[in-house]
C-alpha cells in the first residue's frame, strides 16, 4: 500500500480525528454503561419474567435518536429503541426536556413502541447544564390490562381490547413525581405489586446509566466523547456493510403464511423481496396481506424494522458492534395497511412475536441459495404463550401464569438444530424452573417437562425437539393460548422434512381431549391438564444423507422411532444389539436411488 | 511451627511454596504435566530437595476435576429421577446465551438421554408425598443401569430439598442391587430448589467422584513412598481445605481449586499490609482472573458455571474474561482494533516465543516497546525473539492503521488494558463499590505489566504487586482454614414464620457442618460456625445473603431481619421499599476450622534511594514520556524496604516485570511487594 493510499484509508476510517485505539477504549467505556444498567434492571425487578426470563433491554442514545450502546438483551428490543425515543421527541422536543425527567410509553403507532406489554423508560442526560444522552429501558410487563389476564389476546379485534395505551407521558418532572400517572397506570393493570417493583427498577437502572455517563463525560469532556461516538456509529455501519458486501448482488424472493389472524381462521400470506445491492440491503414487503381485524395477523412497523436489522446482525454475528451505524445500510419498505405495517387501531399484541420470527424466517429462506452455510431450517416460532389464570389455594388470591416456552430450532449446513431453546427473537431468556413455578403457584402441578419425542424435522442434519409441558390444574381457573405453526409447521431447506407443528391437548389420552392452536378466557375445571407441546425444527438436508451412527444414537435415545428411521432415513436398526443393520440399510437407501 | 506444603497446579505450572519449622518461605516452580499430573508435583517436591517425612500439612489445588469436565472425559454416568422430568439435563434453561449466533451449538448432556431413567413417585414443595415410590421401578432401573455399565449415576428428584425420603429409599434399593456403583442423592449435594441447576451439580459430583479418588490415590500412594506421614488437603473453591478423603465425597467443590487459592492469598497478604478492600487481578496467558476482598473476605457467591453447567455450591467469585499475555491483536471486519479474545495460548505461543506463532499478541507488544527484556524472560530460560515480534505488529496492525509499530503496539496495551477495566469496573459496581476505596492487587505473570495503567483508568489509587506474584495462589493455600458449607431451601416469608422451625434448621446444619470439621480432627475450640441467610422481597427473583446470629431467632428478630435486609438492597441498588414484605429464601451455615498463619518473610530496610537496585538502563516506550525514554532497570533482590522509585522504570524479577508510569511512584515495603500510586496522590 503506498503512503498516500494508506493515508486515505485511514482518513475514510477515523472519524474526526478519533484513532483506533480511542475508539475501543470509549467502547468498552460505554458498554459498561449499559451492561451495568442491565444488572440493575434485573436484580432489581421484581417479576418472574424479567429476573427468570430477561425479558429486557437497556440502551444509551444520542439527541438524534440515534442508537450508541446496547446491552445483550433481547434481539427484538435492540433493533427498536431508536423509534421510541423519536416518538418522545416529537410530544417533548428538546426544549422541553429537564434533568430529572422521566418519561414512560408504550404507544405502538405514535410512540415507536412494540407492543403495548413492552413499557418503555427514557431519561434525559444532562451534563454540566446541556442535554447530551439518554438512556432508555424497555420491559416486558406481565400484564398491561385489556380483556385477558396477561393482554395476550390471540383474537383481540382492536387495540383497544389488548390493554392501556401510554402515549409519552412524564413519570416525573424535573424530578418531580406525577403521582396521577402512577395511579392512573397501576389502577388498569391485573398485577400492580409486580409492576410497581419492575418500574422501580426500569428508573433505577436509568440513574445508574446517568451517574455513570456523568463520571464518563468529567474524564473525557463531551466534545471528545460525541466525536467517539460519531467514529462509533461509522464504524458500526462498516461492520454492516462489509457483511452485506459478502453476500451476491441480486433480488432473492420467499413467501409463507401465518397459520391465521386469531380471529378468522385461514392463512395469511407474507411476501418478501430481499435486494442485495453492494453494500446495501432492501427488505420489500410489498404483496403481503392487508392488515387483519385479529391480533395474531399483525405486526407493530417498529418490530418489522427492527427484526429485518437484527437478522443482518445475526448474519454478521456481530452484536458486540450494533448501534445506529449498523442499520445504515438497511432499508425496509412496506405499503401502509399492511400486516407488517397496520395502521391504528389494529390489534397487534400477539402477532410481533409471531410474525416477527416469521419475518426473520422468511428473509434467511430468501437467501437459502446464496448463503446456504449461514442460514438455519423453519423454528418452532416465537413464545407461543399459554397463559393460566385462577385462584391461589393457600391465600385467596389471583394468580397469573406466564412463561415463553421453548422449542426446537432447524438443521443447518453443519450442525443439526438445537432442541428446547428460546425463540430467535428471545436470545438469552430462561425458563422458569418447575420447582419455582409450583412454589410462586401452588395451583399448579408440572406432571411433565420432557423432549417432544419424533417432533424433529428429518434431515441430514435434523431440527432439534420441541418440548412437552404438562400442568395440571389443582383449583378451577382460565387459559389462553396462541401458537402458531400449527397449520404450517417449521420447513425443512434443501430436501430436509418439516418438524412437527405446535399443538395444545387439554386432558391428554383421555375421553375428553381437545386440542387447540388459539384459544383465550377457556375456563376449566379443577384437575384438568394442559399439555403444552412444542413444535420441532425442520431438517436441512436430504435425511438419506445422514450418517447412520447419528441415526443410531437418535433411535437409541429415544429421540425418534425405528420406524421414522427406517422410512425417512433408510436406516434399519437393530434395536436388540443396538447396532445398524449395514447389508440391510445398503440395499434400502441404494433402492431408493434408483427408485 | 508445623512445616506445610502447597502445590499448586496450574496450566502451565505447577507452583510449590514451603513453610518450614523455622518459619522460612521457600517458593518454586515446575512444568505441569498434564497427562499425569502427579510427575509434576513430584518433581517439585525434589527440586526443593524436601523430606517430606517433616511436612505436618500438605495442601494441593487440585484441577483434575475442572480439566474433566471442560475436556467432558467423565466415566458412564446414570440418572435417576420424577417421571415426566428425564430432560432436564438436556432442555437446561432454554436459553440461548449467543443470541446472535445461528451456529451456536447447545452443550451434549452430562448424561446420555438412554442413561437417564424415570421413576414414578411425586413430592411437592411443600414436602407433602402427593404419589409414593414406586419401589419396584427403581429395582427395575437399576437392573438397566447395571446392563449400561454405569459406573456412577445421580439421583435428582424434583422437590428432594424439601423432603429427601425417596431419594434415601432409591439410595438403599441401589446399594442393594448395584453396590459398586458410585450414587449421589441431588438432597445430599446440593439441597436446593431449581431441578437442572441441582441435578448439574450431582451429576458433575458424582461423574468426577471416580476421577478425583484414582488421581488423589496415586498421589497419595507416591506421595507415601516420598515419606508423607500426615493427611493429604485439598483446597476448595469456596476458599477453604478440606481432607482428600472428603474431597473425593465432594469433588464438585474442587473446581474452582486454584483461583480460590490466588483470592484467599491476596486476602491473607491484604490482612498483612493493612489493604482490607482489594481488587485482585490475576493475569495468564490467556485469561485474566479477576475477583473482589471486601473488609478481609473475598466475595463468594452461592453457585456458579463452568462451561454452561451450573454448580449449586458456594464459592468465591471469580471473573474470568479472556484477555492475557496471549491474547491476539487483529482488525475487524469495520477496520477497529481488537485484542482477544482469541489467545495464542502456550503453543504456538506469542511470536516472540520462536514457536511457530504469527499473529501479534499482547506480550509481543509489551516486547516492541523496551517493557520485557528478551534476554530475561523467565529469569533468562527462554529467549524472546524481539524483531520477529516488531515485524509481526506491524505488517498485521500498523501498516493497516498507516501508523508506526511502537504507536501500533502501545494500541495493542491500551485496548487489552480498557477490556480489563470494562470488566473491572463491572464487578465494582455492580456491586455497589466506589474504585477510590479499593487497592489492586496485581500477580499471575504478566499481572506487574499491567497494573499500573490499570489503576490509572480506573481511578483506583494505588496499585500493589506481591513478591512472587507468580506463587500467590500456592502461598494463599498455606494460609487457609478448613471449610464446610451445607444450606437448606426453605422458602417463607418473615411475618409468617415458624421460628422454631428455623431455629431447628439451623441446628442441624449446624451439627452436620460440625461433624463435616471434627472428621477432620478439627477439635471444637479451633471450630467456628456462622449462620445465614438468603432473603429477598416476596415476588423478587434475585436475593441477598446476610449474616444472622447465632443465637436462636426470637420475635423481635423479624423486624431487625426487615431492616437489615432493606439497608442492604439500600446500599446495593441505591433503593428500597420498606413497605413490601420480605422473606427467606435458603438458610444456610458455614463452618470454618482455623489453622495458624504463615508469616511472609521481611527484609531489613534501605532508605527512599533505589539506585543500589539499577541493574542498567535500556530505551522503554511510554506515550507519556513522548516516546522511548532512557528508563532504569531494577533487579527486585537488590530492592530494599523504603526505596522509592520514580517513574518511568521497570522492576523485574525472574518470573514476571513492573512497569511503573510517567507520572507514578513505587515503594518498597517491609515484604518486598511494590505499591504504585500517582506522584502526590493519597498513600
Amino acid at each position: 500500500m503506498t503512503t498516500q493510499a494508506a493515508m486515505q484509508s485511514r482518513r475514510e476510517t477515523f472519524t474526526a480525528g478519533v484513532d483506533p485505539i480511542a475508539l475501543e477504549v470509549m467502547r468498552a467505556r460505554l458498554m459498561s454503561i449499559v451492561r451495568e444498567m442491565t444488572v440493575t434492571l434485573y436484580r432489581t425487578s421484581y417479576s418472574t419474567i424479567i429476573r427468570e426470563v430477561h425479558d429486557f433491554s437497556c440502551v444509551l442514545l444520542d439527541r438524534q435518536a440515534r442508537l450508541v450502546a446496547q446491552a445483550e438483551g433481547i434481539p427484538l428490543f435492540n433493533g427498536s429503541m431508536s423509534p421510541v425515543l423519536e416518538g418522545v421527541l416529537q410530544k417533548f422536543p428538546l426544549d422541553q426536556l429537564f434533568p430529572g425527567d422521566v418519561i414512560i410509553s408504550n404507544d405502538p403507532y405514535q410512540g415507536g413502541g412494540t407492543h403495548k406489554n413492552d413499557v418503555n423508560i427514557v431519561m434525559p442526560i444532562f451534563h454540566q447544564g446541556e442535554l447530551v444522552l439518554f438512556s432508555a429501558s424497555k420491559c416486558h410487563y406481565t400484564d398491561i390490562g385489556g380483556k385477558d389476564p396477561g393482554s395476550w389476546s390471540g383474537d383481540a379485534r382492536n387495540s383497544f381490547q389488548e390493554g392501556l395505551m401510554i402515549p409519552p407521558l412524564k413519570l416525573f418532572e424535573g424530578s418531580k413525581k406525577n403521582q396521577a400517572v402512577f395511579d392512573l397506570f397501576f389502577a388498569n393493570i391485573r398485577t400492580p405489586e409486580w409492576s410497581r417493583g419492575d418500574l422501580e427498577a426500569q428508573i433505577a437502572a436509568g440513574k445508574t446509566a446517568e451517574r455513570r455517563t456523568l463520571e464518563f463525560l468529567d474524564k473525557y469532556g463531551w466534545p471528545t466523547v460525541s466525536a467517539t461516538i460519531e467514529a462509533l456509529i461509522d464504524h458500526g455501519e462498516r461492520v454492516a456493510r462489509a457483511h452485506i458486501e459478502r453476500i451476491p448482488d441480486g433480488v432473492y424472493t420467499a413467501e409463507c403464511f401465518v397459520d391465521s389472524d386469531g380471529v378468522v381462521d385461514e392463512p395469511v400470506p407474507l411476501k418478501l423481496a430481499v435486494t442485495v445491492e453492494g453494500s446495501n440491503m432492501t427488505f420489500d414487503f410489498t404483496g403481503s396481506a392487508a392488515q387483519r381485524g385479529g391480533a395474531c395477523g399483525n405486526e407493530a412497523w417498529v418490530a418489522t424494522v427492527s427484526v429485518c436489522r437484527e437478522t443482518v446482525t445475526f448474519l454478521a454475528g456481530a452484536s458486540l458492534s450494533a448501534n445506529e451505524g449498523s442499520y445504515r445500510p438497511i432499508h425496509v419498505v412496506a405499503p401502509e395497511g399492511t400486516i407488517v405495517r397496520p395502521l391504528p387501531p389494529a390489534p397487534l399484541t400477539t402477532g410481533i412475536g409471531d410474525v416477527g420470527t416469521r419475518v426473520i424466517e422468511l428473509i434467511l429462506q430468501a437467501l437459502a441459495p446464496v448463503i446456504p452455510e449461514e442460514v438455519i431450517a423453519g423454528t418452532f416460532g416465537c413464545v407461543q404463550v399459554m397463559s393460566i389464570a385462577g385462584t391461589d389455594p393457600t391465600t385467596g388470591k389471583e394468580y397469573l401464569h406466564f412463561s415463553p416456552y421453548a422449542g426446537g430450532w432447524g438443521g443447518r449446513a453443519r450442525y443439526d438444530g438445537n432442541s428446547s431453546m428460546v425463540s430467535l427473537l428471545s436470545g438469552d431468556n430462561y425458563n422458569i424452573p418447575c420447582e419455582v413455578m409450583e412454589t410462586k403457584f401452588p395451583a399448579l402441578l408440572a406432571e411433565r417437562f420432557t423432549l417432544r419425542e419424533g417432533s424433529a424435522g428429518s434431515g441430514k442434519h435434523r431440527g432439534g425437539l420441541g418440548v412437552s409441558y404438562d400442568y395440571r390444574l389443582l383449583t378451577g381457573g382460565e387459559f389462553l393460548v396462541s401458537m402458531d405453526r400449527e397449520k404450517f409447521p417449521p420447513h425443512g431447506l434443501f430436501g430436509g422434512k418439516a418438524g412437527l407443528p405446535n399443538v395444545t391437548v387439554v386432558n391428554p389420552d383421555t375421553p375428553a381431549e381437545q386440542q387447540f392452536a388459539k384459544v383465550a378466557g377457556y375456563q376449566v375445571n379443577a384437575g384438568t391438564v394442559l399439555s403444552h407441546r412444542t413444535a420441532g425444527g425442520g431438517g436441512y438436508g436430504d435425511p438419506w444423507e445422514r450418517d447412520p451412527q447419528l441415526v443410531l444414537d437418535d433411535v437409541r435415545n429415544e429421540y425418534m422411532s425405528v420406524e421414522t428411521a427406517r422410512e425417512d432415513y433408510g436406516v434399519v436398526i437393530d434395536s436388540v444389539r443396538w447396532d445398524v443393520d449395514e447389508a440391510e440399510t445398503t440395499r434400502l437407501r441404494s433402492k431408493a436411488r434408483t427408485d | 511451627m508445623p512445616s506445610r506444603l502447597t502445590a499448586d497446579i496450574g496450566g502451565t505450572f505447577t507452583d510449590f511454596v514451603l513453610l518450614d519449622e523455622a518459619g522460612q518461605m521457600h517458593v518454586t516452580k515446575t512444568p505441569s504435566t498434564p497427562r499425569d499430573f502427579t510427575k509434576g508435583v513430584l518433581d517439585g517436591i525434589h527440586k526443593l530437595k524436601l523430606d517430606l517425612r517433616t511436612v505436618d500439612i500438605f495442601v494441593h489445588g487440585a484441577t483434575v476435576v475442572l480439566n474433566a469436565l471442560l475436556q467432558r472425559k467423565l466415566p458412564k454416568t446414570g440418572l435417576i429421577t420424577t417421571r415426566g422430568f428425564r430432560d432436564v439435563l438436556e432442555i437446561m434453561r432454554t436459553n440461548n446465551p449467543e443470541m446472535y449466533n445461528l451456529q451456536y451449538v447447545k452443550p451434549a448432556p452430562l448424561i446420555a438421554r438412554h442413561l437417564r431413567y424415570e421413576v414414578t413417585e411425586r413430592v411437592r414443595h411443600t414436602g407433602e408425598v402427593l404419589v409414593p415410590l414406586d419401589r419396584h421401578e427403581v429395582h427395575e432401573a437399576a437392573r438397566r443401569l447395571k446392563e449400561d455399565g454405569a459406573v456412577s449415576v445421580a439421583v435428582c428428584l424434583l422437590h428432594s430439598y424439601a423432603n429427601p425420603v425417596h431419594e434415601q429409599v432409591i439410595r438403599d434399593i441401589l446399594s442393594e442391587e448395584i453396590p459398586e456403583v458410585i450414587v449421589c442423592l441431588s438432597s445430599d449435594i446440593a439441597p436446593e430448589w431449581r431441578e437442572f441447576e441441582r441435578t448439574s451439580t450431582t451429576t458433575i459430583n458424582v461423574a468426577t467422584m471416580p476421577i478425583i479418588a484414582t488421581y488423589l490415590r496415586r498421589l497419595e500412594a507416591q506421595l507415601r513412598v516420598e515419606g508423607l506421614a500426615k493427611e493429604l488437603f485439598v483446597m476448595q473453591s469456596n476458599g477453604g481445605v478440606m481432607t482428600a478423603t472428603a474431597a473425593c465425597q465432594k469433588p464438585v467443590t474442587t473446581v474452582m481449586s486454584g483461583p480460590s487459592g490466588g483470592a484467599i492469598g491476596a486476602a491473607y497478604l491484604g490482612a498483612q499490609i493493612q489493604c482490607p478492600h482489594l481488587i485482585t487481578i490475576d493475569i495468564g496467558g490467556t485469561s485474566s482472573d479477576m475477583g473482589l476482598i471486601v473488609d478481609g473476605t473475598p466475595i463468594t457467591t452461592t453457585e456458579g458455571t463452568i462451561d454452561r453447567w451450573p454448580i449449586l455450591a458456594p464459592m468465591i467469585e471469580i471473573l474470568s474474561i479472556g484477555a492475557g499475555g496471549g491474547s491476539i491483536a487483529w482488525v475487524d471486519a469495520g477496520g477497529a482494533l481488537r485484542v482477544g479474545p482469541q489467545s495464542a495460548g502456550a503453543d504456538p505461543g506469542p511470536v516472540c516465543y520462536n514457536l511457530g506463532g504469527t499473529e501479534p499478541t499482547v506480550t509481543d507488544a509489551n516486547l516492541s516497546l523496551g517493557r520485557i527484556d528478551p534476554g530475561y524472560f523467565l529469569g533468562g530460560e527462554i529467549t524472546l525473539n524481539e524483531l520477529e515480534a516488531r515485524k509481526a505488529v506491524q505488517t498485521n496492525i500498523a501498516e493497516r492503521f498507516s501508523m508506526d509499530t511502537v504507536e501500533a503496539a502501545d494500541g495493542i496495551i491500551e485496548v487489552i488494558n480498557a477490556n480489563m477495566a470494562r470488566a473491572m469496573r463491572s464487578i465494582l459496581t455492580e456491586r455497589g463499590y466506589d474504585p477510590r476505596e479499593f487497592v489492586l492487587m496485581a500477580f499471575g505473570g504478566a499481572g506487574g505489566l499491567h497494573a499500573a495503567a490499570l489503576i490509572r483508568e480506573l481511578g483506583i489509587p494505588r496499585a500493589v504487586v506481591p513478591s512472587n506474584p507468580g506463587a500467590l495462589s500456592a502461598v494463599g493455600m498455606l494460609a487457609t482454614d478448613f471449610r464446610h458449607d451445607r444450606a437448606r431451601t426453605y422458602v417463607q416469608a418473615i411475618d409468617d414464620l415458624d421460628l422454631s422451625e428455623v431455629n431447628a434448621i439451623y441446628q442441624t446444619l449446624e451439627m452436620q457442618t460440625a461433624a463435616d470439621l471434627e472428621a477432620e480432627s478439627i477439635t471444637h475450640e479451633r471450630l467456628t460456625l456462622m449462620r445465614s441467610a438468603d432473603v429477598r422481597y416476596v415476588g423478587q427473583e434475585y436475593h441477598i445473603n446476610l449474616p444472622i446470629s447465632a443465637e436462636p431467632l426470637k420475635e423481635s428478630d423479624r423486624q431487625a431481619l426487615m431492616r437489615q435486609f432493606n439497608d442492604a438492597h439500600e446500599k446495593l441498588y441505591s433503593y428500597s421499599t420498606p413497605e413490601t414484605p420480605v422473606q427467606l429464601v435458603n438458610l444456610r451455615v458455614t463452618g470454618l476450622g482455623f489453622i495458624a498463619k504463615p508469616q511472609f518473610p521481611t527484609y531489613s530496610p534501605g532508605t527512599d534511594d533505589a539506585h543500589q537496585a539499577i541493574k542498567t538502563r535500556r530505551p522503554v516506550y511510554f506515550k507519556e514520556g513522548g516516546g522511548f525514554v532512557q528508563t532504569p532497570i531494577y533487579a527486585i533482590d537488590r530492592l530494599r524496604p523504603r526505596n522509592q522509585i520514580s517513574g518511568p522504570g521497570i522492576i523485574e524479577d525472574p518470573n514476571s516485570t513492573i512497569v511503573v508510569l510517567p507520572g507514578q511512584t513505587a515503594r518498597i515495603d517491609e515484604f518486598r511487594n511494590v505499591f504504585i500510586k500517582e506522584e502526590g496522590g493519597p498513600s
